[in-house]
């Protein structure tokens, strides 16, 4: 393993937000790591907690939940309500000796091209650094 | 024409299951009239299903052990319909809870470890006791289950009823609704602040115990039970197990706790909800563990355990 480990990640981003604010890094082509498959939904709120529990089963090395600034929702509450979710996700994952950093959520803006490229930079680098999924190597299926 | 018989295979279980089938009262006598009971261990001194094989089989209890791999098996050639009786049988029950620990672990814990132990040499037992798997499975990893009948133990009335299905050869099929579906209590706020632990805030015997911030597992578990523990104004433990459309009844109970919490942050963060739900596992995988999304906690040891053996 070691040097040659790139990160699977799989990012949700809210369409109204996060997915824009994708869509700006790219056009104004800034460079961020393109080690996530980003999937698009309608707001942070609509990411179930099992998407986020098979994408872990199913080896990815990390997960990121990118929505609208708190009071931004374009639902008005999603985001609150992804917050929470998130908190009680990284203690199940404790539980199950997955490290809760490998679900992250950020608050990402449609005129923040330049945050999401960053917090894809610093997520992927911190997945460097604690390594594959356990699932992925080593520890057993 | 002869009648249809049962034998109950009992494995890694508490005996709460077949207590259940005891507690049948006035109808037991009904069903004994109707079946040929082969094989029961708590009622009868035989040590095995008939050989010329039964018309139901039911199994209660999750796999432990390298002999109940054998016994579940033997079950399955012998019974022409099999059923998975109980929470154990068909999700690995309470039982299951010990996957968030390795095999070592357990037998540590308990031979050596323990206060009240006496082991100096600290010898685990080995010889006659059948090899534990490295894991606890429901049936369902092992053999084909026709029926399953949750419960811990499935309420007598529903024994009556599959019972009378399979005599009368329809369907057994419980409707697709939640615990919630079925309680009486009443169901209003959506803003519930913080969570209580069971026992140490007065109730209000009319309102929906989760939303005054006890975990109740209603959302996020099957129907069946006429919502038995929270008409008793007790919160629903989860022991019927998930619904058809949810496989996971700790990620429904995460997204419930979302969507029924206090939707800015100015009374509760996430943290301290987080907080306030201490055992994620243990409160809503109590039943269900060992079919949920992982199934066993990762074992971060270096060796790869060899897998349960499966024919
Ligand atoms: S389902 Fe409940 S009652 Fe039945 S064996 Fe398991 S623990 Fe006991
Ligand atoms: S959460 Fe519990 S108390 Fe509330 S409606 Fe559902 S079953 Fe009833
Ligand atoms: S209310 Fe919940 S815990 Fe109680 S019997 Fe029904 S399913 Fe089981
Ligand atoms: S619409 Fe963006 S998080 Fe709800």
């Amino acid at each position: 393993m070691g040097k040659s480990f790139e990160p699977k990640i799989v990012a949700f981003a809210c369409r109204w937000c996060s997915y824009a604010g994708a869509d700006m890094a790219g056009t104004s082509r800034m460079q961020y790591p393109p080690n996530a498959r980003i999937i698009r939904v309608n707001c942070s709120g609509r990411v179930d907690p099992i998407f986020v529990l098979r994408a872990l089963k199913l080896k990815a090395d990390g997960v990121l939940i990118a929505g609208c600034h708190p009071g931004d929702c374009h639902y008005l509450t999603g985001n609150y309500q992804t917050a929470r979710r998130v908190a009680l996700l990284k203690e199940y994952l404790k539980a199950m000796n997955l490290e809760p950093e490998r679900l992250r959520l950020a608050y990402v803006s449609a005129a923040e091209g330049a945050k999401f490229a960053e917090t894809m930079k610093s997520f992927v680098n911190e997945i460097k650094t604690l390594g594959p999924n356990p699932l992925s190597n080593g520890g057993q299926d | 024409m002869t009648k249809p018989s049962l034998a109950v295979e009992t494995l890694s279980i508490c005996s709460g299951c077949e207590i259940a089938i005891l507690d049948l009262h006035d109808a037991l006598p009904g069903v004994l009239d109707a079946i040929d009971l082969k094989y029961i261990q708590v009622l009868m001194d035989f040590r095995e299903p008939p050989k010329e094989g039964v018309t139901v089989g039911f199994v209660s209890g999750a796999v432990r052990n390298e002999e109940q791999v054998e016994l579940l098996h033997k079950m399955r050639e012998r019974s022409a319909v099999l059923v998975a009786f109980g929470a154990c049988a068909a999700f690995g029950g309470i039982p299951g809870l010990a996957n968030l620990h390795t095999k070592e672990e357990i037998l540590k814990e308990v031979y050596i470890d323990t206060k009240s132990t006496v082991n100096p040499d600290g010898v685990i037992p080995h010889k006659v006791v059948p090899p534990m798997l490295p894991e606890l499975h429901p049936l369902s990893d092992y053999v084909k289950v026709d029926y399953v009948l949750p419960g811990c133990p499935p309420p007598p009335k529903l024994i009556a009823e599959l019972v009378t299905c399979l005599l009368e050869g329809r369907e057994f099929k419980l409707e697709p609704k939640t615990v919630c579906d079925e309680c009486p209590l009443t169901k209003e706020e959506k803003n519930v602040t913080h969570f209580y632990r069971w026992g140490t805030k007065r109730i209000d015997p009319e309102r929906c115990v989760l939303e005054q911030g006890f975990q109740c597992m209603g959302p996020a578990t099957q129907s069946g039970c006429e919502a038995r523990c929270p008409t008793a104004l007790a919160p629903c433990r989860g022991c019927f197990g998930p619904t058809e459309a949810v496989d996971d009844q700790a990620a429904k109970m995460i997204g419930a706790i979302g969507s029924i919490t206090t939707k800015d942050f100015k009374e509760s963060s996430p943290d301290q909800t987080a907080k306030e739900i201490p055992d994620i596992v243990g409160t809503y995988l109590r039943f269900t563990f060992a079919t949920s999304t992982f199934k066993k906690a990762i074992n971060m040891g270096t060796a790869k355990p060899k897998e349960a053996a499966r024919t």
